[in-house]
């Protein structure tokens, strides 16, 4: 039995990644903050594909809980195998109407939050000198799209970790990447009026957004034995919009 | 468990983990650091998931003076439990 926990799991990418990782025979921590409800269908889509896992309510920007999460976790199975980074949120805004509460918000989540999940989780595979770690990143971390700064800034970040702690843990039989995927099919672009999305899809050689599915089955192959000699990299999967 | 027999495995571990010789190590020897025995920073990651993993104590984060010898991580893991 291999134990993953993916944080954001209740939507979008993270509940994409969750099943398909419980279809490739992980048992899955299905974290969330606030839907309890859809993160118990991701549990139950599971259950019912003869997979096995739990939900967890952690706010993932707060250490404390993160530190019981991972402890929890451990207990109940008695390791952890992978570690997806998923939770995230976009906050956009051009730099003069910059809310300073969404700055604090993003950096919280977007970035304190990986590092927290990433140090509590590397404590525990370092006791089995093995483990892996996929950050969920975004093309806008290299791509400069205006109004994305702070998204942007907390996604560079978190390349930058990536790369960093692949070294730093690399020696422990601990790989970490990331995954950067360009527009994916979730709330955050369902939220985006037809004249944004049209304009988007423009800037799409493949001309249409990606699935969050798409997006884990690259999860799925990066946490594989047969990746087992990938590290610190940052793996963009954008439609081509970065060409 | 006493402190002393805390101390005992502390040094146990370091000394078969991390490759120090037992008659060079005494519980107040400073671990990191220009005086000291040659741990290095990695060394002190090996401590902390030690510890976690024998003592359920959390010392990621945990200031450096903790990590002063051994009577220190003992004297943590005591205050901690
Ligand atoms: N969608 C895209 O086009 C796209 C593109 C590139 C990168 N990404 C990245 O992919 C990741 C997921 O994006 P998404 O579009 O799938 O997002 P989403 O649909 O908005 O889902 C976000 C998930 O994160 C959870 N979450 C939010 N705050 C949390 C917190 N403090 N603690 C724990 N969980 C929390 C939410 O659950 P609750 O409701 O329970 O809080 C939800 O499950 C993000 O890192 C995002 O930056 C997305």
């Amino acid at each position: 039995m291999k134990v993953a926990i993916v944080t954001g799991a209740s939507r979008g990418i993270g509940r994409a990644c969750a099943i398909r990782l419980a279809e490739d025979g992980y048992t899955v921590v299905i974290n969330y903050s606030r839907s309890a409800e859809e993160a118990d269908k991701v549990l139950e889509q599971i259950k019912a594909g003869g997979g096995d896992g739990m939900t967890y309510c952690c706010d993932v920007s707060d250490l404390a809980a993160v530190k019981q999460m991972i402890r929890d976790v451990d207990k109940t199975y008695g390791q952890i195998d992978l570690l997806v980074n998923n939770a995230g949120i976009v906050r956009d805004n051009f730099l003069l109407a910059l809310n300073m509460e969404d700055l604090d918000r993003c950096m919280d989540l977007n970035v304190k939050g990986y590092f927290y999940c990433a140090q509590q989780a590397a404590l525990k595979m370092f006791r089995r000198r093995q483990g892996v770690i996929i950050n969920m990143s975004s093309v806008s971390g290299e791509l400069a799209l205006a109004g994305q700064s702070v998204y942007s800034a907390t996604k560079g970040a978190v390349n930058s970790m990536t790369r960093v702690l692949a070294k730093e843990l690399g020696a422990k039989g601990i790989r970490v990447n990331a995954v950067a995927p360009g527009f994916i099919e979730t709330e955050m672009i369902n939220a985006l009026s037809d004249e944004k999305k049209e304009e988007y899809l423009k800037t799409v050689p493949l001309h249409r957004f990606g699935k969050a599915e798409e997006v884990a089955a690259v999860v799925s192959r990066l946490a594989s034995d047969e990746f087992s000699y990938i590290t610190g990299q940052v793996i963009t999967m954008d439609g081509g919009i970065s060409l | 468990m006493t402190e002393n027999e805390i101390k005992a495995k502390l040094k146990e571990f370091i000394c078969s983990t991390l490759g120090v010789e037992p008659d060079v190590l005494d519980y107040d020897t400073e671990l990191f650091g220009e005086n000291a025995i040659g741990l290095d920073s990695v060394d002190s990651l090996e401590i902390i998931a030690f510890v976690d993993g024998e003592y359920g104590i959390d010392m990621t984060g945990v200031g450096k003076e903790h990590f002063f010898n051994i009577d220190s991580i003992a004297a943590y893991i005591t205050e901690n439990k």
